[in-house]
């Protein structure tokens, strides 16, 4: 698990680079996310958050990986891989496949921050190809508390170096 | 009633060192109490302890003196009509109020105004209508909460300084999308009559039950919806971050609203039925959204891309915005504690595509888990 936090420099100035390679979707790889996020977001100026989100991925074969990212006042920190969701709590958990996920982050990466269609707003607003869902409204509409830092820490994929799945397989007809 | 005027003898006494320090040594309080900081600073919740923190379910009194503090008998009666904390309160309010500080943003500087690109002249005066609406509906939020601030009895302060922050937000929003409308070079659209009959509906409200529910719940909730469409169809990075930024004010808001709507029925189950009625008659006011052109339209214009591609794809794409706004709003009712799913007032043409509509056994768990 990765904590940074925007008060700690000496965390801050990790070099990214050195989970290049890390592999998409993995704990690493939000580890890498997070911290290029810490690096790049001006958490004071966007204001706080309190915020659990899970990222659920599922692959071609049906099976489901979930990772997690805790918002904490002016923190972000990784929650790693997620071995279940309750017991990590959520707000909301995002829900897609695998390839969209990687569509989303490619684009990301590509163009140094989500282009309009590829926004995290984008791409949830009609449950497809990601969906929010919650144990109650009230905690979903988190999600929309604290849109402009969410859309921040993914556009933050764009500075993860070889650490973005640019190298992953491309989904086709999109 | 205190005795109004210098106290020249005082002052006197005073000049000779003769101070008279019943302000020190006799005044009521809670010394020791000391609060801590979180790791975000000093926060409400930090200052809730003791005496500091119970707000009472009636103020004993209407003055301004701060809670807690030790009244002098004759303060003045401010005349406040608000007195009891559940016409106000929400149980998120302290969170609200430190989170709205904590994110204010300036439509000035946070916007990156010089990269708007030239845009083809009907996305142009689609995105400018759209900004005309925004900019007029997003005032009466400042309005209505500005109305019956003045009223709200000083003991839930907590409640006031949020209801102070949502009129900044809304100044802001109105703030934008009227800078949006003119640095683009389209200028204002047009105003509707039917538009400002729903925020007619809210400012004349004869209860802040009533017009809380109106805005907050329903007129925010539908706005909000709006701001997230409007971010899907922006037509370029600066919109997008407008609404992105917009959205999270609205949804404060929208949180508190439903809050305060359940804190309020939870111990008064008695006025769901003041609450309904004040909804159905909202409801079928804020229908005329739906088929406004000057709103309808452009969502459209802007989804497609153009007018031309709009004609070909029609409200595709404003269907599922639609039921998306409505099923969100139901949830908030229902999360509230006030099902609407039976009740709802919007003519059936609009409800086409929400689920869970009818009071059937079976719709129970649909506020379970939400999408």
């Amino acid at each position: 698990m990765s904590r940074i936090s925007a008060g700690e420099p000496a965390i801050r100035a990790r070099p990214i680079m050195s989970l290049e390679g890390a592999p998409f979707p993995s704990g690493e790889w939000f580890d890498a996310l997070v911290a290029s996020a810490c690096q790049s977001i001006e958490q004071e100026r966007l204001g706080f958050s309190e915020l659990r989100l899970a990222f659920q991925m599922t692959d071609e074969g049906g099976g489901a990986r979930a990772f997690g990212v805790v918002f904490e006042g002016y923190d972000i920190s990784s929650a790693g891989e997620l071995s279940e969701l309750s017991s990590f709590d959520p707000d909301a958990v995002v829900t897609g496949d695998l390839s969209a996920w990687r569509e989303m982050f490619d684009n990301i990466v590509a163009h140094g921050r989500a282009d309009g269609a590829h926004t995290f707003n984008a791409l949830t607003i009609a449950d497809a190809p990601l969906a929010i869902t919650a144990a109650d409204p009230l905690r979903r509409d988190r999600v929309f508390r604290f849109a402009e830092t969410i859309q921040q820490l993914l556009d933050a994929a764009s500075g993860t170096g070889g650490a973005a799945p640019v190298a992953a397989p491309r989904r086709t007809g999109a | 009633m205190a005795t109004l005027g210098a106290d020249l003898a005082y002052l006197e006494r005073a000049k000779k060192g003769e101070f008279d320090l019943t302000w020190l040594n006799e005044t009521r309080s809670e010394w020791g109490v000391r609060a801590k900081p979180s790791r975000v600073g000093l926060t409400l919740r930090d200052i809730s302890i003791g005496s500091y923190g119970e707000v009472p379910d009636r103020a004993p009194l209407r003055t301004m003196a701060p809670r807690g503090s030790d009244v002098e008998a004759g303060v003045p009666d401010m005349g406040y009509t608000i007195n009891e904390k559940s016409e106000v309160w929400s149980d998120n309010v302290l969170e609200l109020y430190e989170e709205a500080v904590s994110r204010q943003w300036s439509a000035t500087r946070d916007i990156p105004w010089t990269e708007l690109p030239e845009l083809p002249a009907d996305i142009e005066h689609a995105m400018c209508q759209l900004s005309t609406v925004l900019s007029e509906v997003e005032m009466v939020a400042a309005d209505f909460p500005a109305k019956w601030l003045w009223r709200i009895n000083h003991d839930f302060v907590e409640a006031k300084m949020f209801l102070c922050t949502q009129v900044m937000d809304e100044a802001r929003h109105t703030e934008v999308f009227r800078k949006r409308a003119l640095a683009g070079g389209g200028g204002l659209g047009r105003a509707r009559a039917v538009v400002e009959q729903f925020l007619k509906l809210i400012l004349d409200a004869e209860s802040y039950d009533e017009g809380s529910a109106l805005m907050h719940l329903l007129g925010e909730g539908v706005v909000l919806s709006l701001f997230r469409a409007g971010e899907l169809l922006a037509p370029s990075a600066v919109e997008k971050r407008i609404f992105r930024l917009c959205t999270q004010d609205e949804a404060r808001h929208v949180a508190y609203g439903t809050m305060h709507l359940r804190y309020r029925l939870e111990r008064d189950p008695s006025l769901a039925e003041d609450f309904h009625s004040y909804l159905d008659r909202g409801e079928e006011l804020i229908s005329v959204l739906f088929t406004t052109p000057e709103v309808v339209e452009p969502t459209a214009i802007l989804a497609a891309g153009g007018v031309k591609q709009a004609e070909e794809l029609a409200l595709g794409a404003a269907d599922i915005l639609r039921v998306r706004m409505i099923e969100e709003y139901l949830q908030r009712c229902e999360h509230a504690g006030l099902d609407r799913r039976g009740r709802i007032r919007l003519p059936e043409a609009l409800l086409e595509g929400v689920a869970h509509l009818s009071r059937g056994a079976g719709d129970q768990g649909a506020a379970d888990h939400v999408a």
